[in-house]
């Protein structure tokens, strides 16, 4: 117990001191130590879904290709069982194979609108777009005159035609905020005439002094 | 088994038998397991397919599954025996969830790419320019849908504030009724300018009268005395909409001095009310028909003033109940 629990710290410690040095090292050696990490991520998964088939009495299997299209490594090893459940998966119909379905950019766009972490890093990520799509633009006008063509004016013209877009864009969304605001307004004073249009017709009101023992009528203004 | 020296615990790994830790437990690894393989497509540029069973309780429930490129292909490509279609690098770097991962994951953003910086290719970086300005926009828009979340919370929040506000109003206008109540006793009588209605105006005098003096002459015409009632009614409450625009508070206490002293001036404003009917000339035959009425019917008594009284009583004011006592003292006189 204790020595497994040793070795799983002595394996902590070597991914970190291979992640350290993973940027300062030549490119040969940083391949083969982001292979190595990518075996163990593979292991991790893989260990993850055993977890899940053991605890919830459920089958699991997971299919993994590499990026130049050869079969990695599947779970369970045992390819007839992946085969079956993959021929199932199949025989299902379109629409019930698309209830549960999800994918990678599907799932991530989902984590990030639940997260409220993410919604400063999705800041930061806009300003470095902004920022380097500003500098990708100045160097595209500094290579214009060393080569002096038509694509070159067509491409200056459209950023041109863009940012003349993106400023009425921006008048737009102002000009739709104060629309609401004397909507809001109008209603209020809407109410308010109609209540006193409605109440000045109607009635006159006659004071009765007790010591003259006479009639007085109130104007209409007065009392409403 | 108990870890030393923190409070987390692994629990054993083994089937779950309580139903719902296991739906639950089953819901959140396999968000886990997505997770970890979704970090695995971004760094090694793999495609994975997951597919799992929904647990035994839900039998109903189809197979879930996770996929990159797409669940369909890399299954199809599994039993074809042949390989998978590589995805198509553009949405890739057009995809806003991707990008801020693989940010995350410690792979930096692709617009910062020494590659790209040291470029002297237009045609590449006129590429660049075209996925960032589409990167940009579908960011906006994943801002904007995080926004509309936000302010249907502030929403709800609102419609709060305003149930609020309606038992408010509605406390205020059971206030208002009392005050009418008071206020149709007074000397104070609404009457309305329509010409029309002028005719209807003895009835309500005489309503006035028989409330302060011994002599009560009301016609026998029934359908006359529910008009009444029914206009009394329409007064209180367009009164009512009044009060509650005006939102008067003071006139309670008035309303009981002006009764006082109605009680004390109970000759002079009989001569007042004759005056002002003889200097309208146009209600001068009401009039006198009215004097020849009272002056034959001089013995008979009608129910009328005891409903009026009764209905001054429910305003919970002892002023009443001391006119009604003078009231039924003439009576008992007669």
């Amino acid at each position: 117990m204790y020595s497994s629990m040793s070795t799983k710290k002595k394996t902590k410690l070597s991914v970190r001191n291979q992640t350290c040095f993973k940027k300062s090292s030549l490119s040969s050696s940083s391949t083969a130590k982001k292979t190595t990490n990518l075996s163990m991520r593979e292991q991790t998964m893989f260990k993850k879904a055993l977890e899940l088939s053991t605890l919830c009495d459920i089958e699991v299997c997971v299919i993994l290709y590499g990026r130049d299209g050869e079969l990695i490594k599947t779970w369970p090893e045992d390819q007839s069982k992946v085969r079956d459940m993959a021929e199932r998966f199949s025989r299902l119909h379109e629409r019930e194979r698309c209830k549960k379905r999800t994918n990678l950019s599907l799932f991530l766009r989902k984590k990030i609108l639940d997260d409220n972490k993410l919604s400063e890093k999705v800041l930061e990520m806009e300003d470095s777009l902004e920022s380097g799509l500003r500098v990708l633009q100045n160097k595209l006008l500094l290579l214009q005159p060393e080569k002096n063509q038509t694509k070159l004016g067509q491409s200056r013209a459209v950023s041109s035609t863009t940012n003349l877009l993106s400023s009425p864009e921006n008048h737009h969304n102002q000009q739709w905020t104060e629309p609401l605001e004397n909507g809001v307004s109008n209603t209020e004073q809407e109410l308010s005439t109609s209540s006193l249009s409605q109440h000045q017709s109607k009635y006159s009101v006659f004071l009765y002094n007790h010591d003259n023992g006479s009639f007085y009528q109130v104007p209409d203004s007065i009392c409403f | 088994m108990v870890k030393k020296g923190g409070t987390k615990r692994k629990i054993a790994i083994e089937t779950i038998q309580k139903r719902d830790s296991l739906r639950v437990t089953c819901t959140k690894r396999r968000e886990g397991l997505y997770s970890k393989a979704s970090q695995l497509c971004l760094l090694s540029d793999a495609q994975i397919a997951i597919l799992a069973t929904p647990p035994s309780s839900e039998s109903n429930v189809s197979f879930y599954s996770f996929g990159h490129s797409s669940v369909d292909a890399v299954v199809s490509a599994f039993l074809s025996g042949q390989r998978p279609v590589p995805k198509d690098n553009k949405e890739t770097r057009e995809d806003v969830g991707i990008c801020l991962t693989r940010n995350n994951l410690g792979l930096g953003f692709w617009w910062n790419d020494e590659s790209l910086a040291r470029s002297e290719n237009p045609q590449e970086i006129s590429e660049a320019i075209d996925s960032m300005r589409t990167l940009l926009r579908n960011l906006k828009e994943l801002r904007a849908d995080e926004a509309l979340a936000c302010n249907q919370a502030f929403v709800n929040d609102r419609e709060d504030l305003k149930n609020n506000d309606k038992c408010d109003f509605v406390s205020d206008h059971e206030t208002h009724d009392q005050t009418l109540i008071l206020q149709s006793a007074s000397p104070i009588c609404c009457i309305p300018e329509n010409l029309n209605e002028i005719t209807q105006e003895p009835n309500q005098t005489l309503n006035i009268q028989s409330s302060t003096s011994a002599i009560c002459c009301v016609p026998d015409n029934s359908p006359e005395n529910f008009n009444e009632i029914t206009e009394e009614q329409d007064q209180i409450r367009s009164i009512c909409e009044t009060f509650c625009v005006m939102d008067n508070n003071a006139a309670l206490p008035e309303m009981n001095l002006d009764y006082d002293q109605d009680i004390g001036f109970d000759t002079p404003f009989e001569s007042a009310l004759n005056d002002w009917f003889s200097d309208n000339t146009t209600h001068q035959e009401i009039s006198a028909s009215i004097l020849n009425a009272v002056v034959d019917d001089q013995v008979s008594v009608d129910l009328t003033p005891f409903s009026y009284f009764q209905r001054c009583l429910d305003g919970d004011n002892l002023r009443f109940s001391d006119c009604f006592k003078d009231f039924a003292n003439t009576i008992s006189a007669l």
